[in-house]
């Protein structure tokens, strides 16, 4: 699904990743590593929003170097970002509506499409509320409607667990297990290794811009340099999320 | 198209204020009677007051009469209420100031207005709502050419063909440089009426129209000379006229050509601005009579000012041509028996008898007709070292454009 | 002004159901405004309906003004430049084909609305101070040529300018139209729709897009938006109601004179749209109000319009330091207050 060859992103003096080639495949992965590893870049790469400086991305087989980001939405990919990114001053609704104006959806369909995405991520009751006035979660939901909305075929979320309540994270849960199966494929950024090790069934560990390990969930995750590199900060939680 | 500039004003006032009569004299100029206390009748003036050059001295002069008509018996008892709005040399400004005074405040007619605007954009609107315009002092075509506006005088086509008839006659010129800004229906309008002229008497006339923006007077003045001609007009405001003749004097070109200039440089500080140098080699053509003549309206116009008008208010052409102005519309209102309205003060301006006066050559009426270019005959005058001397009395500006009017 | 400035603009709760129900809550006021107008300016008399007249133009143009600065954060110091443009497009057209008002406002709206497209193109590469400043010299350059050319006056030739001499051509008004309040209640119509157009098109697709880039030029790429393209549609409505507004305004007058146009005039209406706060569509009536019949009412009152000025500077640091958003938003929080004590509402 994700194949990444020699990958480099260069800012100015910064490199955030450091020829990069990692394969990813499964209805849900995901990207994990500490702060500052490179992840959002990579999800920036792969959305389109930042250029790389050398490398090829390829997903579903096709290079997409050359797609710019509306392309990329065109095309089938999407994304949410870690700070959600709502209007203001658009509602719920319109903040969604916007993929489908850039994919210039009928009317009648846009219509229908956008009842059932509000529906789809528990907004129909706050579909009008101007994302001025909208809560943290709702928030991540509108973001993560206006990425169903356009019909995707792989979604590509910055973590998305970030800051929710128990149930909340457990509505994101449903959510995305819903729609794996209805075969929507998802790329998940995450430093909740719960989250991960639940919902995925391939992780790459990222680190200073390089691929520490890569694979099947539960054998990166055993892996000790993994451990090393990244779990190691998280002695407890790995702890807790074995005993579970 | 003169300028009241501060310095002229410090000059009127030196100059003229010793060359004063008695007051008596304004009174009898603007009636006689108790001061007016009946109905008001109420004459509106638009005029160029704020803007790249006041051209608010006619509607002051204006002012000053009425103020004196009022004293003395007003109209048949009526006190005249003269309003004046300004135009900030803007059209739009003057659209509304015209819609204030016509429809809002209900003025019978307008006099002494003098704007470089006005006339274009308000004539249409003048015509439909049947006012009568008698303005004080008109430059652009539009002021000459319109069915409800008369101004007091010749106009700077006129006044700029006047200085070259008087060349062509007393110093033998037989080609002319006409040297004029270049804005439609200004500079070149004047321009055009010296070529008509000149296309007449076989005359040789060529022009030298420049941006009024930028004025590189060096190099008119050699674009002038470059065409050889006998005489070189400078149909200029004198603050433009100034620094052309400073430019000729380094080149020292006071022999080469005849230097002439339409009313706009009789200026009382032109003599000083320009230097010695200039001497008996600049005539101008003037409009009115000269600002110290000695005539019954001249010495009026004078005692008025100083009496009714302000200290600081300028006394200069456009002045007279203010009086003038006021003096005619209140003798035409004098003489309505019945109703004062706009309809019948227009019926009698267009009907009038002519009015002679000193400051004129010719008698002046509003006259019927789709345009007005009543006054057609002016006076020529030399700078000396210090001031200007009547150098020829009135003669017309003979310009073919008003054949039509003369016949 | 950075765009993060708009979006930390507070914003009103409403989201009513319904596109009239949202623009009758939304825009209340403005449309009492209107109709009061329409009943009172009437009787006024001839001064203030003409002056009315030029206000109506002006807040048209304002619209585009206030556009640019609430939707796109972009600063545009050449609104009355702008109306200038469409004058010259309006009397142009008129006198060159003598076509209908109708089709010449139509025409020159395009017309100036390509002309804004263009003004538009440097704001690809700057924005903030630096678009602010271009703009500013295209009014100043603006004013400096269309003085030394002046507007078309019937004449020939490319700038329609009488040469020499002959008689100068006003434009021609509507049929409908001729009298001052016909023409003013004209206007007033021509404005109602401009408005309701620019609020049809904040509200449609175009107006998500827009709200999008203040969001995030991240966001709005990732959303699809193509920012370009949905910024020169911004750029081009501006334009085209900078030319409804200057070729009502030339019809009004019959001809325009460059004085009107210097670039202080346009720093001036920048200044009253911020004033008068640019969120709301109300804004740009308020403004041309400030514009045009503030200093006329002060001037008929004796005072001397200049002073204007200097309260137009004091309203604008109120605005910036303690009213963001304008007199449009005290003025609806106000009602809003009102209507909600006497529907016995407590928000
Ligand atoms: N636009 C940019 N310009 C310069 N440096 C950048 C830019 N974007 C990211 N970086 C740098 O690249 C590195 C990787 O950043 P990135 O945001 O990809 O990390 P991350 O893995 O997402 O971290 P976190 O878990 O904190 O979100 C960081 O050092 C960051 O400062
Ligand atoms: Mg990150």
């Amino acid at each position: 699904m994700i194949d990444i060859d020699a990958l480099t992103v260069t800012f100015g003096g910064v490199t955030p990743i450091d020829r990069l080639s990692l394969t990813l495949d499964g209805q849900i992965v995901g990207l994990i590593g500490p702060n500052g590893a490179g992840k959002t870049t990579l999800l920036n790469v792969l959305s389109g929003l930042v250029r790389p400086s050398a490398g090829t991305v390829r997903l579903f087989g096709k290079d997409i170097g050359a797609l710019a980001a509306g392309q990329r939405l065109g095309w089938g990919v999407t994304r949410a970002f870690q700070t959600p990114q709502v209007a203001d001053d658009l509602t719920a609704s319109e903040n969604i509506q916007v993929a489908l104006d850039s994919l210039q959806v009928p009317r009648a369909e846009a219509a229908t499409r956008l009842a059932e995405t509000l529906e789809r991520v528990g907004l129909a009751g706050h579909a009008r509320r101007l994302g001025a006035h909208l809560d943290g979660f709702d928030l991540r939901m509108t973001e993560i409607g206006r990425c169903l909305v356009t019909g995707p075929k792989l979604i590509m979320l910055d973590e998305p667990a970030a800051g929710l309540a128990a149930a909340e994270r457990t509505r994101l849960i449903d959510l995305l297990r819903g729609l794996s199966r209805a075969g929507t494929r998802i790329l998940i950024i995450d430093h909740d290794i719960d989250l991960i090790a639940g919902l995925c069934d391939q992780v790459a560990v990222l680190d200073f811009g390089h691929l520490v390990a890569s694979g099947d969930t539960d054998t990166v995750l055993a892996d000790p340099k993994v451990r090393a590199a990244y779990l190691g900060e998280f002695e407890d939680d790995d702890a807790e999320a074995r005993a579970a | 198209m003169k300028h009241a500039l501060p310095l002229t004003l410090a000059a009127l006032a030196c100059g003229f204020s010793l060359a004063m009569t008695p007051p008596a004299a304004a009174n009898e100029a603007c009636g006689s009677g108790e001061p007016a206390t009946g109905e008001p009748i109420k004459i509106g003036a638009i005029v160029g007051q704020t803007g790249p050059a006041d051209f608010s001295s006619a509607s002051k002069s204006a002012a000053a009469f009425f103020d004196c008509v009022n004293a003395n018996g007003g109209i048949n008892g009526r006190p005249v209420e003269y309003l004046v709005e300004d135009d900030a040399w803007n059209p739009e400004t003057a659209a509304n100031a015209a819609a204030k005074l016509v429809n809002d405040e209900g003025v019978v007619a307008m006099a002494g207005s003098t704007s470089f605007i006005e006339c274009g954009t308000n004539a249409r609107f003048y015509a439909d709502n049947g006012i009568g315009v008698i303005a004080g002092v008109g430059v652009p075509r539009e002021c000459f050419f319109s069915s409800n506006i008369a101004p007091m005088n010749m106009g700077p086509r006129l006044s700029t063909l006047g200085a070259a008839i008087d060349a062509y006659e007393n110093q033998g010129a037989r080609s002319f440089v006409c040297m004029a800004p270049n804005i439609p229906n200004v500079g070149g309008w004047f321009c055009e009426g010296l070529a008509a002229w000149g296309a007449d008497k076989g005359v040789e006339t060529h022009n030298v129209l420049h941006d009024p923006a930028t004025l590189d007077p060096t190099s008119l003045v050699l674009q002038a000379m470059a065409m050889g001609a006998d005489a070189i007009i400078v149909a200029e405001p004198a603050p433009a006229a100034i620094p052309i003749f400073n430019a000729a004097e380094d080149q020292d070109l006071r022999e080469e050509a005849i230097w002439l200039g339409p009313t706009s440089i009789y200026d009382t500080a032109f003599p000083a601005a320009v230097g010695d140098y200039w001497a008996g080699a600049i005539k101008a053509h003037i409009e009115f009579n000269t600002l110290d003549s000695d005539g019954v309206d001249n010495t009026a116009w004078l005692s008025i000012m100083d009496e009714y008008g302000n200290a600081s208010d300028p006394r200069d052409s456009f002045s007279q041509g203010g009086y003038l102005a006021a003096k005619i519309i209140t003798g035409v209102l004098r003489g309505i028996d019945g109703d004062i309205t706009r309809q019948s003060v227009l019926e009698a301006l267009q009907t009038m008898e002519a009015v002679d006066s000193d400051l004129l050559c010719g008698a002046w009426s509003f006259g019927p007709g789709d345009r007005h270019n009543a006054n057609q005959a002016g006076r020529m005058v030399t700078m000396t070292a210090d001031g200007w001397e009547t150098s020829r009395d009135c003669f017309v500006s003979d310009d073919p454009e008003l054949a039509d009017i003369r016949s | 002004m950075a765009m993060s400035e708009t979006s930390r603009t507070p914003l009103p709760h409403a989201a009513p159901r319904g596109f009239l129900a949202a623009a009758a809550s939304q825009h209340g006021g403005l449309i009492t405004a209107f109709f009061l107008m329409a009943l009172i300016v009437p009787f006024l008399g001839s001064y203030w309906i003409k002056n009315f007249t030029s206000m109506i133009a002006v807040a048209i143009a304002a619209q585009g003004v206030a556009l640019l600065h609430a939707r796109l954060g972009f600063v545009s110091l050449a609104g009355i430049a702008m109306m200038g443009v469409g004058g010259w497009f309006g009397l142009r057209l008129a006198h060159a084909t003598g076509l209908p008002f109708e089709i010449v406002l139509v025409l020159a709206a395009l017309c100036t609305g390509a002309a804004g497209v263009l003004l538009g193109l440097p704001a690809l590469k700057h924005r903030g101070l630096i678009y602010a400043l271009i703009t500013l010299m295209f009014a100043a350059g603006f004013h400096v040529v269309v003085s030394s050319i002046g507007f078309p006056d019937g004449g020939s030739g490319f700038w329609g300018r009488i040469d020499g001499s002959a008689e100068r051509q006003l434009m021609a008004r509507p049929a409908i139209a001729a009298s001052d309040l016909a023409y003013f209640l004209y206007a007033l119509a021509i404005a109602a729709a401009a408005f309701t157009a620019t609020h049809i098109v904040t509200k449609s697709a175009v107006g998500r897009a827009w709200a999008m880039i203040r969001a995030g030029d991240a966001v709005a790429h990732a959303a699809g938006v193509r920012i370009g393209i949905a910024r020169a549609k911004a750029f081009g409505l501006a334009g085209a109601l900078a030319g409804v507004g200057g070729c009502l305004l030339a019809g009004s007058i019959g001809q325009l004179d460059g004085r009107s146009f210097d670039p202080v005039q346009s720093l001036l209406l920048y200044g009253l749209v911020i004033i008068a706060g640019p969120w709301s569509l109300a804004a740009a009536l308020i403004a041309g109000f400030l514009y045009r019949m503030f200093p006329a009412i002060l001037d008929s009152w004796g005072v001397d319009g200049d002073i204007a000025i200097t309260i137009f500077g004091l309203a604008l640091i109120h605005a910036i330091v303690s009213a963001p958003r304008g007199i449009a938003g005290q003025l609806h929080d106000l009602t809003s207050a009102i209507q909600n004590r006497l529907s016995g509402v407590d928000r």
